[in-house]
């Protein structure tokens, strides 16, 4: 364990702090260099146990690379990379530096092996990644930031309290399977925990409300590493806990059901996020090989093709000014190579054969259907169709497509991204479509061996029936998917109101109790206060000084006497003292 | 790109048949010839089953959400901004 051993986060924080001093030519290569870096760091990673540091009684562990941890610590360095590529012409530094921290945090979560790491890596990805809203620097970025903070330091103070009760009860900080069949309350505050950060309902909100409103390029980010660390984690310590399969079976609805009525097209991606972590969440639940498989299969897929939506509609809104489907339309013209870039994402998030959904959302509703969790399994395909709605059909027809709600000068503007960004999104539309045709590249990395095969006959015909009957419905009920200049109001409105609520208690109901104390304080405790203020005053002047100054006149009054005795002169000292003396013997002889 | 869009934007109605007609054939495919013994339940091996799953579905999600959005969760854009 003395070995020198090499964190791939930390390459990622030295990079951050370096990236500052690399001015002009050097920087671009720079900010691809340490990605790379870290993504070669994390191919080259040994199983085991590294990074074991002994902290005060505790051993922390930085470095547990198993089949699990190395398959989530590939994607996410692999994105990093992605991401960077995309954002290569952000100038601020600072937005990489959180970006990287970001990823930081996320892989450090990965590779931890106790609690203690994890709930450092675990806080610095939400810090940093607040910065990523942020640096949007809209009229509701602010706002919505804090907002986004406020939740994942909830979440956080539930991990926290979970794991320190736990070792209360235990003496154990060691991060592994927790006990999913008896859970104790120290399990159920981590799962808490961890699901504020998958966005599991009722905690879901902050994803729709930061997701929309982060960077162009911080977005890309964002859509990867926070729900899909948190998949890792559950997977880690919660695999089989039964009550997650009916909370990501709502998800995978509740997200398609909010996107249909949704107009800002990266929060219709946002919605769908919610949804596919739905399926995620699902398999964890089930808990089985085939599932955890799924899970782990899903995420990587997920953060490849979610980050090429968010990179498409990124883009439509870096070069348009927004995203809202109302205010575009028609842009095939003018950003043909975006368009097919999302399509690809489009078509790999609904599970069209050929691309990377289909070969590893199957995994998890296959599993469901194995262990008898019918009502999931159909809840999954039904929200498979929907997402092919959203993703496939909606955005891509009402933002390319459909009326052409462009004005004037945002119509000047489309075309199609700088080239490191088409660049970003053409490498990820290939690694999409690489997953769902060789599906052995991803299937390999998984935890357990695979022995599932997604290209039957049957699942063929399942999954182009369901889209191609979803295809059919939403062009013969049009109108009721036609985009409408709202918002939807969601979970995130009590927390938002209540935030009102308690600025109007503050502001009107403490401030009037405030006012009013105040003005009793004045009449009824003021006046009577001042009275015996004065009393004493007088008292004091009267009868203390009286006394004090009294004593001190009858001290003068002594000292001048003894003065007028005591002249300092030795001589006469010394006559006095001698006849005092002399009468004295006087006295004593005769008397 | 732009001009394989143009084609099939200047055939609308012959696209849109086309598709019409690969959705049918995909149905008819998947229902008659298609091996089911892998299905999942019983009743999937019902002639066009997950075509009618697709369609009664994705109508139920369309309608669905916009019956609850229009019970006031979806409004006005400057909701918040008061």
């Amino acid at each position: 364990m003395n070995n020198f051993w090499l964190h791939p986060a930390l390459i990622l924080i030295v990079g951050g702090l370096i990236l500052p001093l690399m001015k002009g030519a050097l920087r671009k290569p720079f900010l691809l260099i340490v990605p790379t870096l870290t993504f070669i760091t994390v191919l080259s990673l040994d199983n085991g146990v590294h990074g074991v540091v002994q902290f005060l009684d505790w051993q922390l562990i930085f470095g547990r690379v198993d089949s699990l941890s190395r398959i989530f610590g590939y994607i996410m360095s692999l994105m990093c990379i992605i991401g960077t590529l995309f954002a290569l012409n952000v100038d601020e530094d600072a937005h990489h530096i959180a970006a990287w921290y970001y990823v930081a945090g996320s892989i450090g979560t990965i590779f931890c092996g106790d609690f203690i790491v994890l709930f450092l890596f675990w806080e610095l990805m939400a810090f940093a990644s607040v910065f990523l809203v942020w640096f949007r620097r809209g009229p509701q970025s602010l706002a919505t930031g804090y907002r986004y903070l406020l939740i994942h330091t909830l979440g956080g103070l539930f991990l926290l309290a979970g794991f320190v009760l736990r070792f209360h009860n235990t003496g154990d900080l060691t991060f592994g399977p927790l006990n999913v069949h008896n859970p104790d309350i120290a399990t159920y505050l981590i799962l808490i925990g961890f699901i504020v950060n998958a966005a599991v309902p009722p905690f879901h909100s902050w994803l729709p409300d930061a997701y929309a409103e982060a960077s162009v390029a911080g977005a890309v980010f964002m859509c990867a590493f926070t729900t899909k660390t948190a998949i890792y984690v559950l997977a880690r310590g919660f695999a089989g806990m039964e009550i997650l399969i009916p909370l990501g079976a709502v998800m995978a609805l509740y997200g398609v059901i909010y996107g249909v009525i949704e107009n800002d097209g990266r929060r219709i991606f946002a919605w769908d996020t919610v949804s596919q972590v739905g399926y995620m969440v699902v398999g964890v639940g089930i808990g089985s090989e085939l599932a955890i498989n799924g899970s782990c299969a899903h995420a990587f897929a997920h953060i490849l093709y979610n980050g090429l939506l968010f990179m498409g509609t990124g883009s439509v809104l870096y070069m348009t000014g927004t995203c809202k489907l109302t205010e575009l339309g028609g842009l095939y013209k003018k950003m043909p190579r975006t368009f097919l870039f999302t399509l690809i994402g489009g078509l790999s998030i609904a599970g069209f054969p050929l691309f990377s959904g289909f070969v590893s959302k199957s995994m998890i509703i296959a599993a469901g259907f194995e262990h008898h969790h019918l009502w999931a399994g159909f809840a999954l395909l039904l929200a498979s169709g929907g997402t092919f709605l959203l993703a496939g059909l909606k955005v891509p027809y009402y933002i390319w497509f459909g009326n052409n709600n462009c004005t004037t000068e945002r119509w000047e503007k489309a075309a199609d991204p700088p080239w490191n960004m088409q660049a970003a999104m053409a490498i990820a539309s290939v690694l999409c479509a690489f997953i769902g045709c060789y599906t052995a590249y991803l299937y390999k990395m998984l935890p357990f061996p695979v022995d599932y095969h997604p290209y039957t006959a049957y699942h063929l015909s399942e999954t182009l029936q369901i889209i191609g009957t979803s295809g059919l419905i939403f062009f013969l009920l049009r109108r009721y998917m036609e985009p409408t200049a709202t918002i939807s109001l969601d979970l995130d409105w009590f927390y938002r109101m209540a935030g009102r609520g308690f600025l109007w208690v503050d502001s009107k109901v403490f401030q009037f109790i405030d006012s009013a104390v105040g003005e009793i304080y004045r009449y009824v405790g003021l006046f009577p206060l001042m009275t015996i203020s004065r009393f004493w005053s007088w008292f004091d002047w009267n009868a203390i000084d009286g006394v004090v100054d009294g004593t001190a006149r009858s001290v003068r009054s002594l000292g001048g006497a003894v003065r007028k005795v005591q002249a300092g002169n030795m001589q006469y000292n010394i006559f006095f003292a001698a006849t005092v003396a002399a009468a004295a013997v006087l006295v004593f002889v005769f008397v | 790109m732009i001009s394989l869009i143009e084609f099939f934007r200047t055939r609308l109605k012959a696209t849109m048949m086309a598709c019409l007609a690969m959705i049918g054939l995909i149905a008819l495919w998947g229902s008659f010839m298609v091996d089911t013994s892998h299905a999942h339940t019983s009743m999937e091996k019902f002639p066009f089953f997950w075509s009618i799953f697709g369609l009664l579905g994705g109508a139920l999600l369309i309608l669905l959400s916009r019956f609850l959005g229009s019970l006031g969760i979806m409004t006005r854009e400057d909701y918040y901004d008061e």
